[in-house]
């Protein structure tokens, strides 16, 4: 379960203070598919960030399986983080200069799994997006779509229980937009893994167990 | 582990290779040319043969004969007033000059006046010669036995020559094994062989590698007693083409042997056939490393000339090794830059910021030791090219392993310091913010 509690978000700088988020209360259980929709730059990819744990809220509380998350910016946050969450970028983020198979093992590499038992989860990882010839190619031998499946076999291959992506098909035609919400729609039902995904596109957002609306950094739906 | 971050190294390397072809060059380059600059500078400074001992070592290169007078010089000022010249009739008075002559010392002179120093323990008087009656054109020095006492050349075969040889004014002579070759075609087995010079045949009785500096730069070496016109005829003029090089058994007897020929100085009279035009003679004592100095800049005031040339040579290496250095800083800013947003990613896959800095740091040093490496390689050929093709003349330049050591310790320093702050900033910058400069 992941719950956030009157969570508000404000930017400030000398002169100006915009809030993007205010007294969001959330509630997704596991299992939970959940899209998060509104118009560009009204708090989104924030709220989903604070989620995430990738930046603190400036003031309220972000529970995941009910407890509260470490403190922001420490070690054990840092793990907590690599272990329990998955996430899929709106760009591919891949690292050009590491392989696939490299790019894929990287939350491995950082748990300190062995070599051997990285390549193996790498490979049956890329197995299940059917990718598993393109290992030892690099980030700018492969397809848009291709790129994208990488990605998504990134934020699986450690297991993690919650998956958070931020518009997961937005730059991808409807036929690969599809590919990629039945992997990430295979995944939650097939492997019980709550996933939250900020989108744009109305068809995708259908396509989940729950939507929700922000406008202005407020929850409107 | 160690080898998962030499990959992302070697990969982070290669992502661009024009910049980090730039970036090495500029590093091995400086690097290369700082270690020839090294090599050609240890050279003519350190302690190689045939100056191994040069700490100990006093040279006297020259005598001056100094005349002061004093004559009255009046000065007028004059104008011109109204078409015609007026004068002041006030002078200025000057009531002062010299005249002086300076040269290499006569042989008879030399042992006259500057025989057994007290606290010498080993002398030489040697002058060198510029020989074209011969088969090939010669460096030729004239020496007494102790030449090679007090330079320790490298034989390669036969041995120098003796009192006797001398006194006899035996023709012997020691050769360069470059010059063996030039001359007969082979290095070895020249023992025995005639070499012409001034038309004479010198039988060769040894042959030593070159000594690889300018004060010892030579050919053959030949008993001075040979040389009629310097070391025979002795009534004559106290200037002639020899110089005088003591040594002592310490380093610190080389103040006590300076202080032995200044007294002998204080104590000499201007030889007879100059007394009418001179008054004073002067000889001063050199340590080696003055001297040097004093003949490229002013042999007048030596200590400051090699106080003056020291700093120079610090300042020159310190740029040298700055240039590098700052490539390497300039390189480091660059790559953090561009990778803004791989660090996100890593941040957000769990890299925490131990492991950022250790990547970065394990980048430095790879950069560093690589861009080396490269350097090292550039220096050993261009240094072998310069040997091999006698592009600066006799001289043998070496490779310094040791100051190559130093300068890549003090680029990776730098460069790390430098790095190290940047890695620090990365591994501290907002995640959301990283991502947010996409450039993957």
């Amino acid at each position: 379960m992941i719950t956030s509690n009157q969570v508000n978000k404000v930017y400030r700088t000398k002169t100006i203070e915009t809030t993007a988020l205010h007294s969001v209360n959330l509630e997704i259980p596991e299992g939970e598919f959940l899209s998060i929709m509104g118009p560009s730059g009204r708090g989104k990819s924030t709220l989903l960030n604070i989620i995430g744990l990738l930046d603190a809220p400036t003031s309220g509380q972000v529970q995941i399986n009910e407890s509260n998350p470490p403190k922001y910016n420490t070690k054990s946050m840092v793990k907590f983080r690599n272990k329990k969450l998955g996430f899929i970028f709106q760009g591919f983020h891949l690292i050009p200069d590491l392989s696939v198979s490299d790019n894929i093992e990287l939350p491995l590499f950082y748990r300190k799994t062995s070599s051997k038992e990285r390549r193996k989860l790498a490979e049956e990882a890329l197995e299940s997006v059917g990718l598993k010839n393109r290992m030892s190619h690099f980030p700018s031998q492969l397809s848009d779509g291709q790129k994208h499946r990488v990605t998504i076999t990134r934020a699986i291959v450690g297991k993690p229980q919650k998956i958070l992506t931020d518009q997961p098909t937005g730059n991808l035609d409807s036929v690969m937009g599809n590919e990629v919400m039945d992997i990430l729609m295979h995944l939650n039902s097939e492997n019980n893994i709550t996933i939250v995904m900020v989108t744009h596109d109305e068809n995708m957002a259908k396509k989940t167990h729950k939507l929700m609306r922000l406008y202005d950094g407020q929850q409107v739906a | 582990m160690i080898s998962n971050y030499i990959k992302l190294v070697i990969r982070a390397l290669g992502q661009n290779k024009f910049f980090t072809s730039i970036s090495l060059f500029g590093i091995s380059f400086t690097l290369a040319i700082l270690m020839l600059i090294i090599s050609m500078l240890e050279t003519e400074v350190d302690t190689n043969p045939a100056l191994s001992e040069r700490d100990k070592m006093v040279l006297v290169p020259n005598l001056q004969l100094k005349k002061i007078f004093y004559d009255t010089i009046y000065s007028y000022d004059s104008t011109m007033y109204n078409g015609e010249i007026v004068i002041d009739f006030r002078y200025k008075l000057y009531e002062q000059g010299s005249s002086n002559s300076n040269n290499e010392l006569a042989h008879w002179f030399l042992e006259e006046h500057l025989d057994d120093i007290p606290n010498a323990v080993n002398q030489t008087f040697f002058n060198r010669n510029q020989v074209n009656n011969s088969k090939v054109e010669l460096k030729a020095v004239y020496a007494d036995h102790r030449f090679g006492e007090v330079f320790d050349f490298k034989f390669i075969d036969g041995f120098g020559f003796n009192e006797t040889a001398v006194k006899n004014e035996e023709l012997v002579a020691v050769i360069t094994d470059d010059l063996a070759d030039k001359y007969f075609g082979r290095r070895d087995k020249v023992l025995g062989k005639n070499i012409e010079k001034n038309g004479r045949n010198y039988s060769v009785i040894g042959v030593i590698k070159p000594a690889g500096i300018m004060l010892l730069s030579l050919d053959i070496v030949v008993p001075y007693t040979h040389d009629y016109i310097d070391s025979q005829i002795r009534d004559e003029n106290s200037f002639g083409s020899y110089m005088a090089m003591y040594i002592g058994d310490e380093s610190s007897d080389v103040e006590l042997i300076k202080e032995d020929i200044k007294f002998i100085n204080s104590n000499t009279e201007v030889p007879a056939p100059a007394r009418e035009y001179f008054d004073i003679t002067e000889f001063k004592p050199y340590g080696f490393h003055e001297a040097c100095a004093g003949q490229i800049l002013d042999m007048n005031n030596a200590e400051q000339s090699l106080n003056i040339m020291t700093w120079v040579m610090y300042a020159l290496i310190g740029f040298l090794i700055l240039l590098p250095t700052l490539n390497l800083i300039n390189l480091n800013v660059g790559r953090f830059m561009e990778r803004n947003s791989e660090i996100g990613v890593r941040k957000a896959f769990g890299v925490d910021r131990t492991t950022i800095l250790v990547q970065f740091i394990l980048e430095n040093i790879v950069q560093t030791f690589l861009g080396g490496l490269i350097g090292l390689g550039l220096a050993i050929l261009g240094i072998d090219l310069i040997n091999d093709t006698n592009l600066i003349g006799d001289i043998v330049l070496k490779v310094n392993y040791r100051f190559f050591g130093y300068s890549l310790i003090i680029c990776l320093l730098f460069g790390l310091l430098l790095g190290i702050l940047h890695a620090y900033r990365m591994s501290k910058m907002h995640i959301v913010s990283a991502l947010k400069q996409n450039k993957l």
